[in-house]
């Protein structure tokens, strides 16, 4: 058989005799967009059930407590007029956070005595706590200066002369790339990227395991044509399935699609080469397909969580960081969504680079340890029956 | 065992024996994979929150104010600071090769115009990409400049012969105590660890499981007369002990080597996490009782397990979700199960937590009835097979 044969055969046996292959090549990532797509189609965390305990009841505590109610990050589920109800909302989580306006409130600022307004928030869940904390920085920051320059606007100062003078120093924010902070910009693109590599790693492992179990059947090939002819049309398939769940992500979830194409088909192909050869040095240890299997289950979440994808690299420890060097995600997910997002990405080739030397290595590996098993086909047939058995 | 009626102990007495015994790789994988997880994502998260954010400062004001703002900035732990530069286009250079992920730029003019009592900005630029900066400057830069601010502001009105305590309250009437509950640090791994080991449990019982029965299917004299609820009760015992062990390992691992708080009490944690693994082990179950070869068996529950953790509303709550994922969450095991132990750990007590077990332990049970019948079905449908093949 030449080169085009192994390949038309290859084609074959993944769209034919053994479809789940192309079912994980093209199914896993756009399955994975779909799905965390649609989990956060919400972009960020809002409603925040919020109970409201005000023990001044005037028009000023009223009107602090309609700025929370106007933020859309909270929604007020009740007014309680005790402490204890209070608490019983936040102790069976009906309410998230607790706003306590004291009864001197309304007194005690009109006679420019600093008075403090009490937010309780539940910390479990950091997501819910940061949005809530934010907010609340927020309003009551403007509240305060507002009330404030009133306060000196009775000592006959200008209205404009008295905000300067309690609030002299503003912040002004520029959030860059995602301005909105949606959590479907931030995560979907990592998760997809995290999905296509298993896609990958499955369907090659696949691949090459009927190769190793079935080895007479091209024992009169050339190593080279058997690996470039196996391998070439999965290496193809994943830079696709990789275009198309940028699309997808583009078209049907509207994440912003600002690098330029080169760049990115550039990563994309690099990354499916990279993982190709991953997964045909690994198919040749992992005999079975169930054990791979089992392998590549137990490593998509610590492949995902140390890439630094989200938890970034500045705050990971020194052998956190050094594992995260060895993963191949580590180099392309961060970029991907760089690109697509901020339209560059400083790393971007010295990223391509890594990927290509470790591509090169593993498929060098795995070529000699092809080698090796022809040499020694009785072996590894013997270790397939154990195995099979 | 050539016996064809196994009683029940004889079924937990061979599938202990394949665990431990004939494919150790069984029980390595569901005692060990919890314990590696959460040791790996406990030194991940180590630093609790993200610090050390490299920060630009863009300086054009130069003076005793504007390096008392900076100096707020350098003493927070939150912020590193990598460089000062002279030039608006060194700025950009910087954020744009992400050597700083976050930028200073004090106005010139700012200290003359704080003087002269006009307002002054400084404006902070952020590059968001990745949301962990993001969230973490905007948890700490408004209330670094808001104090900032007010100290100043309380020195200006001074200058308008107001008492320094006066100034203070005119300059700032309104004051925010915030209490933030059960985890005040706000501490990444408290909030992460715990559900990741859920995680990590519930892929573990998945890999060790998912072929319980798939290989009785091709060997299945030994079993021919044994009742099918003894069966799966007898296979699934073991794996339910074993399950809770890697549970509380994983539980104590955290709580021990990560400082993870434990303010409730074991009950109720053993309570919940009975439920979990039952609900796990008969979902492993009844997959195994579907899956036409092993193959199918391994790969199935992949898709059902891998989006779950993101789903079950641990991380990205359900009061933000939408009906559809809502939906999806609703059918997920862990969903009744991860926020529970992160609630018993944290807060102390769980307000759901016996509804939860309530839940978990119900659909255990509906699907273990379903692997049941599916078993007896097919092990009467292979049998016939081959007396059949015996009688030709």
């Amino acid at each position: 058989m030449n080169l085009w044969q192994i390949i038309k055969r290859e084609f074959r046996q993944m769209f034919v005799q053994d479809p789940k292959r192309v079912v994980y090549l093209f199914g896993a990532s756009a399955i994975y967009i779909l799905l965390f797509g649609l989990l956060y189609g919400t972009h960020v965390v809002n409603a925040v059930p919020t109970v409201v305990y005000d023990e001044d009841q005037t028009t000023l505590s009223r009107s602090l407590l309609q700025n929370f109610a106007d933020s859309e990050r909270y929604k007020m589920v009740a007014y309680v007029t005790s402490q204890e109800e209070m608490e019983e909302y936040l102790h069976s989580k009906q309410a998230l956070v607790a706003i306590n306006i004291p009864n001197t409130f309304s007194h005690n600022a009109k006679l420019g005595l600093s008075t403090p307004v009490l937010v309780k928030i539940n910390g479990t869940n950091l997501i819910i706590t940061n949005t809530a904390l934010s907010a609340a920085q927020e309003i009551i920051q403007a509240f305060s200066n507002n009330m404030g320059s009133h306060l000196l606007q009775t000592t006959g100062q200008m209205p404009q002369q008295a905000l300067h003078k309690v609030a002299p120093v503003s912040l002004e924010l520029r959030v860059l790339h995602n301005a909105t902070l949606s959590y479907l910009d931030f995560f979907v693109l990592g998760l997809a990227m995290a999905a296509l590599q298993q896609g990958i790693l499955l369907s090659v492992s696949a691949s090459m395991i009927y190769e190793y179990q079935n080895m007479h059947e091209l024992q009169n090939v050339s190593t080279f044509t058997v690996l470039a002819g196996k391998l070439l049309p999965y290496w193809l398939c994943g830079t696709i399935a990789f275009v198309m769940a940028l699309t997808i992500s583009s078209l049907a979830f509207h994440i912003p699609f600002n690098g330029d194409f080169a760049s990115l088909l550039a990563l994309g192909t690099i990354f499916s080469f990279t993982i190709t050869a991953f997964a045909s040095l690994l198919a040749a240890y992992c005999r079975t397909e169930v054990t791979f299997t089992q392998f590549s289950l137990a490593y998509a979440v610590p492949g995902f969580v140390f890439s630094g994808y989200t938890w970034p690299q500045y705050s990971m420890d020194i052998i956190s960081t050094v594992i995260s060097y060895t993963f191949p995600i580590t180099y392309v997910a961060d970029t991907v969504r760089a690109l697509m997002v901020s339209g560059h990405a400083p790393a971007l080739h010295k990223n391509i680079l890594i990927l290509l030397i470790m591509g090169v290595i593993l498929l060098t590996i795995s070529t000699l340890v092809y080698i090796n098993k022809r040499k020694h086909p009785t072996i590894s047939a013997e270790k397939t029956a154990l195995s099979q058995s | 065992m050539a016996v064809s009626d196994m009683g029940l102990k004889d079924i937990i007495n061979y599938e202990f024996s394949y665990m431990f015994r004939r494919n150790p790789k069984t029980a390595l994988v569901l005692l060990g994979l919890p314990f590696l997880y959460t040791l790996l994502f406990g030194f991940v998260y180590s630093a609790n929150s993200v610090k050390n954010i490299p920060t630009l400062i863009y300086d054009q004001d130069h003076t005793v104010v504007s390096s008392a703002l900076i100096q707020a900035i350098t003493d927070s732990d939150r912020y590193k600071i990598v460089a000062e530069v002279n030039t608006q286009e060194a700025m950009e250079d910087y954020l744009y090769t992400n050597d700083a992920i976050a930028a200073l730029v004090i106005p010139p003019n700012f200290a003359r115009d704080i003087k002269l009592g006009k307002s002054s900005q400084v404006m902070i630029t952020i590059n968001s990409a990745n949301l962990m900066f993001s969230n973490s400057i905007l948890g700490s830069i408004s209330e670094i400049v808001q104090t900032f601010s007010t100290g100043t502001g309380q020195k200006s009105l001074e200058g308008l012969s107001q008492m320094p305590s006066q100034a203070l309250s005119n300059a700032a009437p309104i004051r925010l105590a915030i209490r933030v509950l059960h985890n005040p640090t706000l501490s990444y791994s408290n909030f992460m660890l715990a559900g990741m080991g859920a995680n990590g449990l519930q892929l573990a019982i998945m890999i060790a499981i998912c072929f319980i029965l798939t290989r009785e299917y091709t060997n299945i004299s030994h079993l021919k007369d044994t009742w099918a609820p003894i069966i799966l009760m007898g296979k699934l015992l073991p794996y339910w002990i074993c399950a809770m062990i890697s549970f509380v390992v994983y539980l104590t691992i955290n709580v021990v080597f990560f400082d993870s708080p434990f303010r409730g009490d074991m009950g109720s944690l053993l309570l919940i996490g009975s439920a979990f693994t039952f609900a796990i082990i008969n979902v492993g179950a009844f997959y195994s009782a579907l899956a036409p070869n092993q193959i199918f068996a391994v790969q199935l529950p992949m898709l059902y397990i891998m989006p779950s953790y993101l789903f079950c509303g641990y991380s990205w709550p359900l009061l933000a979700m939408n009906d559809f994922s809502r939906g999806f969450a609703a059918i997920m095991p862990i969903t009744y199960a991860a926020d529970v132990i992160r609630d018993i750990l944290l807060a102390g007590y769980s307000p759901v937590l016996f509804a939860n077990t309530a839940i978990l332990f119900a659909f255990g049970g509906v699907l273990f009835c379903l692997s049941c019948i599916i078993f007896f079905l097919r092990r009467r449908k292979i049998l016939k097979r081959l007396s059949l093949e015996m009688t030709s």
